[in-house]
C-alpha cells in the first residue's frame, strides 16, 4: 500500500468515525428520550387516574345532591302544594288567583325537579330521556329542538347514561343560551361498536380555542364541565363548524361488549 | 475512476435539494418561521449546486467561489435557524458575535485566498461551530421535551440530517486543501462521499419539513 492510499484510507476512516459518533449521539438521544417519555407517561397516567377518581367523586356527589334536592322538591314541596291546592279548591269563596299561583308554582317545582334528575332516565333509558328533554325544551323556549335516532339501541351502564345525558343537556343549554340558535337537532346514532350523539345548531358558532382559554368565564366553565364528563366517559368530543352557520358537536363513545336491548 | 460516481452523485444531490426546497416553497405559509429559514437555505443550496454544475460543465470554470459563498450563506442561515429554535433572547448577543466573527473570517479568507482550496479551511471552522449547535440542540431536547415523541418532531429529523452531514464533511473540509494539492484526482472520491451524505441529509430534511407542515384547523377533537 503506497503513501497516498494510506492517507485516503486514513481520511475515510476518520470520516467514518465521525459519522459513527454522530449516529451514536442520535441513537442515544432517541433511546434516552423514549425512556423519559415512558416515565412521563407513567407519571401522567397516575395523575390522570387520580384526577379521574377525584372528578368521579365530585360528579357523584353532585348527582347525589341533585337527586336529593329533586326528591325533596317532588315529594315534600310538591306534596305540600298539592295539599294547598285541594284545600283552596274546597273553599266556597273562590280564590282563583291564588289557585292559579299554586298551579304555576307546582309546575315550576315539577320542572326544576325533572331538570335536576329526570325520572325517565332511570325508568326508560337514555334515548327516551333525551327525547323528552328535547320536547320539554321546545315547549319551554321559542327554539325548535328536534330529536332523531338511528340504529339498534344498546344497553349502557347507568353512569354512562347519566354522563351522556348531562353532556347532551349541557350542549343544548349552551346552544340555547349563547349561540342564538333557532333550530337545534339532537341525534343519536347507534352502531355495533359505537354510540354517536350529535348536537347541531344553526346559531352563531364559536371559536373553540379562544372560548376554551376563558376558563374563568361562563363559556369556558361550560366547556370545561363538558370536557371533564367526556374524559370520564372515555369518549371523544368533536367540534365542527356547521354550514352556513352554527356548530356541530359530536360525542363518540366506543362500545365494547354490551348486550343489545 | 471516481469521476463517474462524482458526476452521478452530484445530480442526485441537486435533485434532492430541489425536492426539499420545492416542498418548503409549496407549504411555505403552513411552516413555522424556523422551517421557512431552513427552506431558504435549501433554495440557496440548490441554486449554488446548480450554478456550480453549470459553470463547471458548460464554462469549465472552477466553482470554488460559489462553494465558499454557499458556506457563508449556510453559516448565517443556520445560525438564524438555531437562534429561532432556542427561543432565548439571551442567546442573541453570542449568536450575533460568533456569527459575524465567523462571517468576517470567511470573507477575509475568501478574499485573501482568491477562491483557492485553502479557503475551505473556514468552512471547516463553520462546520465545527454548527456541529456544536447540533449537539447542543439535542442536549436541550433531552432536557426539555420529555412529553413528546421526538420521532414525530420535525426538528429532530432536520437536526439529525445536519449532524450526519456536518460530522461526515468536517474532516473533508479540514483535509480539502491537502487532498486537492497532493492527492489531486482522488478528491473526486471525497466529493462523492460529500454528495452521498448530502443526499441522505436531504432525505431527512424532506421528512422533517413534511412533518412540520401544520395541519388545517377546521376540526378540533378532544379525547
Amino acid at each position: 500500500m503506497n503513501g497516498d492510499s494510506q492517507v485516503i484510507l486514513l481520511f475515510i476512516a476518520g470520516a467514518a468515525l465521525m459519522l459513527l459518533m454522530a449516529v451514536a449521539i442520535i441513537l442515544f438521544v432517541v433511546f434516552h428520550q423514549k425512556k423519559m417519555v415512558q416515565e412521563e407517561i407513567k407519571r401522567q397516567n397516575l395523575e390522570i387516574d387520580y384526577q379521574k377518581r377525584m372528578l368521579k367523586a365530585a360528579l357523584e356527589s353532585q348527582e347525589n345532591e341533585r337527586k336529593r334536592v329533586s326528591k325533596d322538591l317532588h315529594d315534600d314541596v310538591g306534596m305540600m302544594l298539592m295539599t294547598m291546592r285541594v284545600n283552596i279548591n274546597g273553599r266556597k269563596d273562590s280564590m282563583k288567583e291564588l289557585l292559579q299561583l299554586v298551579d304555576e308554582t307546582h309546575e315550576s317545582v315539577r320542572r326544576i325537579s325533572w331538570d335536576l334528575m329526570p325520572s325517565t332516565l332511570d325508568n326508560f333509558g337514555l334515548s327516551q330521556a333525551i327525547q323528552e328533554m328535547c320536547e320539554r325544551l321546545s315547549v319551554r323556549n321559542s327554539v325548535v329542538v328536534t330529536y332523531k335516532e338511528k340504529g339498534k339501541r344498546i344497553s349502557l351502564d347507568k353512569d354512562q347514561e347519566l354522563l351522556l345525558y348531562r353532556i347532551s343537556q349541557e350542549s343544548v343549554t349552551n346552544a340555547l343560551r349563547h349561540a342564538n340558535a333557532s333550530h337545534i337537532e339532537v341525534s343519536i346514532n347507534w352502531t355495533v361498536d359505537s354510540l354517536k350523539v350529535c348536537i347541531i345548531d344553526d346559531g352563531l358558532g364559536f371559536d373553540f380555542p379562544s372560548v376554551k382559554n376563558k376558563v374563568s368565564g361562563r363559556h369556558g366553565l361550560g366547556l370545561f364541565n363538558l370536557e371533564n364528563r367526556v374524559t370520564l366517559l372515555g369518549a371523544t368530543l368533536n367540534f365542527e363548524n356547521n354550514e352556513p352557520s352554527g356548530t356541530i358537536l359530536s360525542i363518540t363513545l366506543p362500545l365494547i361488549s354490551h348486550e343489545p336491548h | 475512476m471516481y469521476l463517474k460516481f462524482l458526476d452521478v452523485s452530484s445530480y442526485f444531490l441537486l435533485i434532492s435539494s430541489l425536492i426539499v426546497a420545492a416542498v418548503g416553497i409549496f407549504y411555505w405559509n403552513r411552516l413555522e418561521k424556523f422551517l421557512q429559514v431552513f427552506t431558504v437555505l435549501k433554495i440557496a443550496s440548490f441554486l449554488c449546486d446548480g450554478s456550480s454544475k453549470v459553470l463547471l460543465v458548460f464554462a469549465g470554470v472552477n466553482p470554488n467561489h460559489i462553494s465558499i459563498f454557499y458556506g457563508l450563506a449556510q453559516l448565517l442561515l443556520l445560525f438564524w435557524f438555531y437562534y429561532l429554535i432556542f427561543e432565548k433572547p439571551s442567546l442573541k448577543k453570542p449568536f450575533l458575535i460568533v456569527g459575524i466573527g465567523l462571517t468576517l473570517l470567511g470573507i477575509g479568507n475568501w478574499i485573501f485566498s482568491e477562491g483557492q482550496s485553502n479557503a475551505l479551511y473556514t468552512n471547516a471552522i463553520d462546520t465545527a461551530a454548527l456541529l456544536g449547535l447540533c449537539v447542543y440542540y439535542f442536549y436541550k431536547m433531552l432536557k426539555t421535551e420529555s412529553e413528546v415523541n421526538i420521532l414525530s418532531a420535525p426538528l429532530f429529523w432536520i437536526n439529525t440530517g445536519l449532524l450526519i452531514y456536518l460530522s461526515g464533511t468536517l474532516l473533508l473540509f479540514l483535509s480539502a486543501d491537502y487532498i486537492i494539492r497532493v492527492l489531486k484526482d482522488d478528491f473526486a472520491l471525497f466529493l462523492t462521499i460529500h454528495n452521498f451524505l448530502g443526499v441522505i441529509a436531504n432525505g431527512l430534511f424532506f421528512y422533517g419539513i413534511w412533518l412540520g407542515v401544520k395541519p388545517s384547523k377546521n376540526k378540533i377533537i378532544i379525547d
